[in-house]
């Protein structure tokens, strides 16, 4: 199981990927989080609910009130243009990071 | 849902009611219906459904920032906890509750066998005042004894398989961690789901608690005009049937008691009450030669009887042998209580 700690730097990229096509609302992007990582991560809902409440106050994602497929009013959260260009630049962070690292990594193993 | 509510009203107790805490706690409250309907609907029980929206629950510390708490952490929750001590996680919680569950007939036979032990011996031993029956006081004493000592061996030896069912929990069964208040929420709803079918068992189980001494007091009536040996044969079987009674009643209410007692267990005064528990039946604490009486003082008492009883043929006065033992027994652990826990507790001063 991955730690929250690792994972810290890249939960924007988790949630706002899932908001790419369409609008959602906490539970199915943590459960979507769940079943994409295959029990290596699960995540928090005191730590997805922090992040979704920041990224609305940083203007990357807008909140509304809607359904969930069960009929009960839930908060959805859809992204704006700045949360995509926000998701690029993320995204791009991740592939050098991840190429920085490996580099170390193949070396040891 | 109440145990979420009680959850989500625990965690914010220490924030301030303003419309960002108000939305939060109906934010993370939808989150943890989703997880708990999820949960049911993959076919889980309430109780799995209710521990797992407790478990994804997470950290206040992290809200805290989203609140504008300058102050960051809840304190007041956080001053509760006994940092010294291991925090009971949740899986672990969960895992004691299911392994309660599952013993919880090891400890209801194994209590209901002590009681009913001893039935054959006193029920024979009444019987037999009869001097015309062909069995003998003394045969019926030692078939009696010989029912008694098997049964109480696999008592004792239930006992000893469901402790060692529940030794990975020592933590929690030996108040060695501290709750926090997921877990005594996670308690509570445990608790709460099985008060129905508690409170149906003690109320059978009294009934027949109260019903078992119908059987020796109208033999008793029953028989006032009839010759003592031949009264005696009744008194018998209706000792049998109260102790029966009384068993059944236990085997009724034992199993249904299994998540009070868990519940009592995950609390921060279950925590100290075990503490207290285990550190009175300590033996640790006690030198060698003390251990060694405390385990053989009873073996050596059943010898005494029954070498008395049988070369002296003293079936009739021998068993004055028990109040004693008792007696002194009691007497004697206090003694060596008070003096050896004394000096423990000066030394460790």
């Amino acid at each position: 199981m991955i730690s929250t700690e690792a994972m810290r730097g890249y939960i924007d990229i988790l949630i706002l990927s899932q908001l790419v096509d369409a609008p959602s609302y906490a539970y199915a992007m943590g459960k979507t989080i769940s079943e994409v990582a295959g029990g290596g991560y699960a995540m928090k809902q005191t730590t997805l609910y922090s992040a979704l409440k920041r990224l609305e106050g940083a203007g990357h994602v807008e909140a509304f009130a809607s359904q969930s497929e069960s009929g009960k009013p839930r908060t959805y959260y859809q992204i704006t243009p700045s949360g995509r260009e926000m998701l690029a630049a993320k995204s791009a962070e991740w592939q050098q990071t991840k190429e920085v690292v490996d580099r170390f990594v193949e070396g040891i193993s | 849902m109440d145990i979420i509510d009680n959850y989500l009203d625990t965690m914010f107790a220490s924030y301030p009611l303003t419309p960002r805490t108000v939305e939060a706690k109906s934010e993370l409250r939808a989150m943890m219906e989703d997880i708990y309907n999820g949960a049911i609907a993959a076919g889980q029980s309430r109780n799995e459904a209710v521990g797992q929206a407790l478990a994804e629950f997470g950290n206040m510390e992290e809200v805290a920032a989203v609140l504008g708490d300058p102050s960051g952490a809840p304190i007041e929750i956080a001053a509760q906890f006994d940092r010294n001590r291991p925090a009971v996680s949740m899986a672990q919680a969960r895992n004691f509750a299911a392994v309660s569950e599952k013993t919880r007939w090891l400890l209801a036979w194994a209590v209901a066998i002590f009681v009913l032990a001893p039935a054959p011996l006193v029920s024979l031993s009444i019987a037999t005042s009869d001097p015309n029956l062909p069995v003998s006081k003394a045969l019926a004493s030692t078939i009696g004894i010989v029912i008694l000592l098997p049964l109480v061996a696999i008592g004792v030896g239930l006992l000893v398989w469901r402790n060692q069912k529940l030794e990975p929990f020592n933590l929690i069964t030996q108040g060695q961690g501290h709750i926090t208040p997921e877990v005594e929420v996670f308690g509570a709803a445990v608790r709460r789901e099985h008060s129905n079918s508690r409170t149906m068992a003690l109320i059978i189980a009294i009934v027949l608690w109260i019903l078992a001494g119908i059987p020796l007091i109208s033999m008793g009536v029953f028989t006032q005009d009839m010759p003592q040996p031949e009264a005696d044969q009744y008194l018998a079987v209706g000792m049998a049937i109260t102790l029966v009674m009384v068993a059944i009643g236990l085997l009724a209410f034992l199993p249904a008691n299994w998540a009070n007692s868990v519940a009592n267990r995950l609390s921060e005064e279950g925590m100290a009450e075990a503490r207290e528990d285990t550190s009175d039946w300590e033996m640790g604490a006690y030198p060698t030669w003390v251990r060694a009486f405390m385990a053989g003082y009873w073996p050596i008492m059943v010898t005494i009887y029954l070498t008395w009883s049988f070369i002296g043929d003293a079936w009739g006065t021998s068993w004055i042998l028990w109040p004693i033992a008792g007696v002194a027994f009691a007497a004697i652990s206090a003694i060596l209580y008070a003096v050896y826990r004394n000096r423990d507790t000066q030394q460790g001063r």
